[in-house]
């Protein structure tokens, strides 16, 4: 058994107009590969032309690393890194706080994985990263603001939940600037279900592996065997090729990041974060979070049987809606 | 109203097509037509996805249209989307 037989394809997660790619060092180093257009143009002629508000997932758009290069994007970074060190010295009370929704899977019984323990368990996380409270938020399309293949009631929901978020960070931070809010909001729409879904395919993998195994006897790996994040996306500003494929200059090219899930090599395993001037800014972060993960998973004396997955759907991510276990 | 008339309403709302002497003799009557090359500006594209989520309180995204460009195949796929 393996996630693969749960979840959709990686590729037919991925842009359907892009060239797909699989990632590599030389892929994803690549010079000619840079950030993609970051679409808030085409959100704010959208929301004209359907007399719609937009304006939140315009501005974030505008504030996204991912979509930026150069200057813009090196300040943008050091402003990020700056932010997620500002809450490092809390980090080891938070995560035994986050990881202590995990002590659930030493009750036997039904357990819902996804809502009731990994979903609370991240929040707590990202409640710490952002200073507001995220559990009482609905960010559940959050990371939607990353694609252009949603459709209107999806992108009226989007504007909805940054628009709340967007409100409850000024309510909590008067004070800060407008860039420092949109960059909170970049952590949540980044960091979030990211972390969630990989947390999540990591885990149910090793209970795959290990049928009829306690927690305590599976040997949980320290870094995540499976990522959420299945792919990035850029576009060529020349013509490039890669083994057999090439790519005209100013084509979308989707670089699958899936192929690095286990069992390639540990080596390659950590470019799940990407890799060069992009790489992730949370992959500490994250990496620490399912350590202290596995650390209380793996005290526990416990088995567990995988009685039903439901992937999310409509996704740019590859994450559980949910996942019934069986505790014994 | 059936499910083709409904579209043809929301295709006209976004594009004006039964105004388009060409188009509207086979919208009206059993002919299948590109929706894409109908809707070849993607803002109009977006209009249309609005009026076709409202008509049939759907949720609709850009693969939908991509991978059912012909009306019967919309059709059919909006047929499938509500008995769900
Ligand atoms: C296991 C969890 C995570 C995975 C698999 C992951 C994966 C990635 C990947 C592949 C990229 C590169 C994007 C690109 O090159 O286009 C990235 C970028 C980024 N990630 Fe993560 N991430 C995770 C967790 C987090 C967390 C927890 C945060 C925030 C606290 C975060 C914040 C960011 C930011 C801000 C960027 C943009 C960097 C840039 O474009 O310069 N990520 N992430």
């Amino acid at each position: 058994m393996s996630i693969e037989d749960y979840f959709a394809p990686a590729r037919e997660k991925a842009f359907r107009k892009d060239i797909h790619v699989d990632g590599s060092r030389e892929v994803l180093r690549c010079p000619a590969l840079v950030a993609s257009d970051n679409g808030a143009e085409n959100y704010r002629r959208l929301a004209e032309h359907l007399k719609l508000d937009f304006s939140q997932i315009a501005e974030l758009l505008d504030h996204l690393p991912v979509f930026q290069e150069g200057e813009a994007h090196a300040q943008t970074r050091a402003e990020i890194a700056k932010m997620i060190a500002q809450t490092s010295k809390e980090r080891g009370t938070v995560l035994r706080k986050a990881v202590s929704k995990f002590d659930r899977l030493g009750q036997t019984g039904p357990v819902e994985l996804m809502q009731d323990v990994i979903k609370p368990s991240v929040d707590i996380l990202f409640t710490n990263l952002i200073g507001v409270d995220i559990s009482k938020l609905d960010i559940s399309e959050l990371s939607l603001v990353l694609t252009d293949g949603i459709g209107i009631r999806q992108r009226r929901r989007l504007e909805k939940q940054l628009k709340d978020l967007d409100d409850a960070l000024r309510a909590q931070f008067p004070d800060a600037s407008p860039r420092e809010i949109q960059f909170k909001k970049t952590l949540v729409a980044m960091g979030h279900d990211s972390t969630m879904g990989s947390a999540a395919l990591s885990m149910l993998q090793m209970i795959m592996d290990h049928p009829g195994k306690t927690f305590a006897q599976m040997p949980f790996p320290d870094l995540f065997s499976h990522t959420g994040v299945p792919f990035i996306r850029r576009t060529a500003r020349d013509d490039v090729s890669f083994a057999e494929q090439s790519i005209p200059k100013g084509h979308d090219v989707s670089v699958m990041l899936n192929i690095f899930d286990a069992p390639s090599p540990d080596a390659d395993r950590k470019l799940i974060f990407g890799l060069g001037r992009h790489v992730c800014l949370g992959g500490p972060v994250s990496m620490q979070y399912w350590q202290a993960v596995t650390h209380v998973v793996s005290g526990i004396d416990r088995k567990a049987v995988i009685t039903q997955i439901d992937e999310k759907q409509d996704t740019l991510f590859r994450i559980p809606d949910t996942v019934l276990l069986e505790i014994s | 109203m059936t499910t083709r008339q409904r579209i043809i309403e929301a295709l006209h709302q976004a594009t004006g097509a039964l105004d388009d002497p060409l188009l509207a003799p086979k919208l009206l009557g059993e002919g299948d037509v590109n929706l894409l090359e109908v809707n070849a500006d993607s803002l109009v594209q977006f209009e249309f996805m609005m009026h076709l989520e409202e008509a049939f309180d759907i949720e609709l995204n850009e693969d939908d249209f991509q991978n059912h460009a012909m009306l019967n195949a919309l059709q059919a796929h909006i047929d499938s989307k509500i008995a769900a």
